[in-house]
């Protein structure tokens, strides 16, 4: 969904992270700044230029928040988009590997937490009841392979390298309670929005 | 004797969330400003004239105006922030 996005994310992300705060400084200084001393050598008053560019800083980061949110978004979806299969390729090699290497399992788990949130981006995009399933079936899957990460952690030596402070139950359950709010939401605007929407997305 | 001690670390645990972003708040305005001084130095040792010249010393001008602004919008939001995330946990 393209737009802007609510004045209280922007300033909860921003304080939140610092290379947030430092992109948006050196786009402040390109976009703002940069422009106001050309107009000042111009000719233009200072003080009226200065009070004007210390007036946009918050709105013009604004607005650059809004674009990168949604270039990041549109980034997401085309990942989602191009690698569907990759997450069902991955676990299977998950099921199929004889290594119990503990860097192994560590990386398996990244990925198993990183490709979840995007096959929920495609729950968005696509369809809602394909994809539903198609979720539901990953869950399984995935309960599985969290399983087996737990058998290779357990072994004695290594649980105290790969995750130490990890609930793997407790990452599984908000992973799986993420992955189903765009769904449920998408669910009800399918319903409500139904006349709207293209004839294949009709309930 | 010992109340003391306590006194200033009850001191220094309230101030500490605020003091590591408002640091990390001037260290990033810190920078363009350092930047744009160092671009001063540069121009003053290796003089441009006509406008381009103009345009140096005007841009670090504004850019130090610029940095002001952007740390005192940055440390704001993070006051706020810090304020609504302790009023949340119940601590302030």
């Amino acid at each position: 969904m393209r737009g802007l996005v609510s004045f209280k994310t922007f300033s909860n992300q921003l304080s939140s992270s610092v290379a947030l705060k430092c992109k948006l400084t050196a786009i402040t200084f390109i976009g703002i700044c940069i422009p106001a001393a050309i107009l000042i050598t111009a000719g233009y008053s200072e003080r009226y230029v200065l009070s004007g560019m210390l007036g946009a800083i918050i709105p013009f980061q604004y607005l650059v928040f809004c674009i990168l949110q949604n270039v990041d978004r549109d980034k997401t979806r085309v990942v989602a988009k191009t690698d569907t299969d990759g997450l069902r390729e991955m676990l299977y090699s998950v099921a199929t590997t004889e290594s119990k290497g503990t860097d192994l399992g560590l990386t398996i788990a990244k990925e198993i937490f990183l490709q979840i949130p995007l096959l929920s981006m495609k729950a968005k995009t696509s369809e809602t009841e394909r994809m539903l399933s198609q979720v539901e079936q990953m869950e399984k899957v995935l309960n599985n392979q969290l399983a087996l990460i737990k058998s290779i952690m357990i072994v004695p030596g290594n649980a105290d390298i790969v995750f130490p402070r990890l609930d793997l139950d407790e990452a599984r359950d908000s992973l799986i309670r993420e992955q189903r709010k765009p769904l449920e939401s998408a669910e009800k605007s399918r319903w409500f929005l139904g006349p709207l929407l293209p004839n294949h997305l009709r309930p | 004797m010992f109340a003391i001690p306590r006194f200033f670390e009850e001191i220094w645990g309230g101030v500490r969330p605020f003091f590591i972003k408002i640091l990390i708040d001037f260290l990033i305005t810190a920078s363009l400003w350092v930047g744009l001084y160092l671009f001063k130095i540069m121009a003053s040792a290796m003089p441009i004239s006509g406008w381009a010249g103009e345009l140096v010393i005007v841009l670090h001008s504004v850019g130090t105006v610029a940095a002001v602004g952007i740390f005192m919008w940055y440390s704001i939001m993070d006051i706020i922030e810090i304020k609504g995330t302790k009023l949340l946990c119940g601590a302030w």
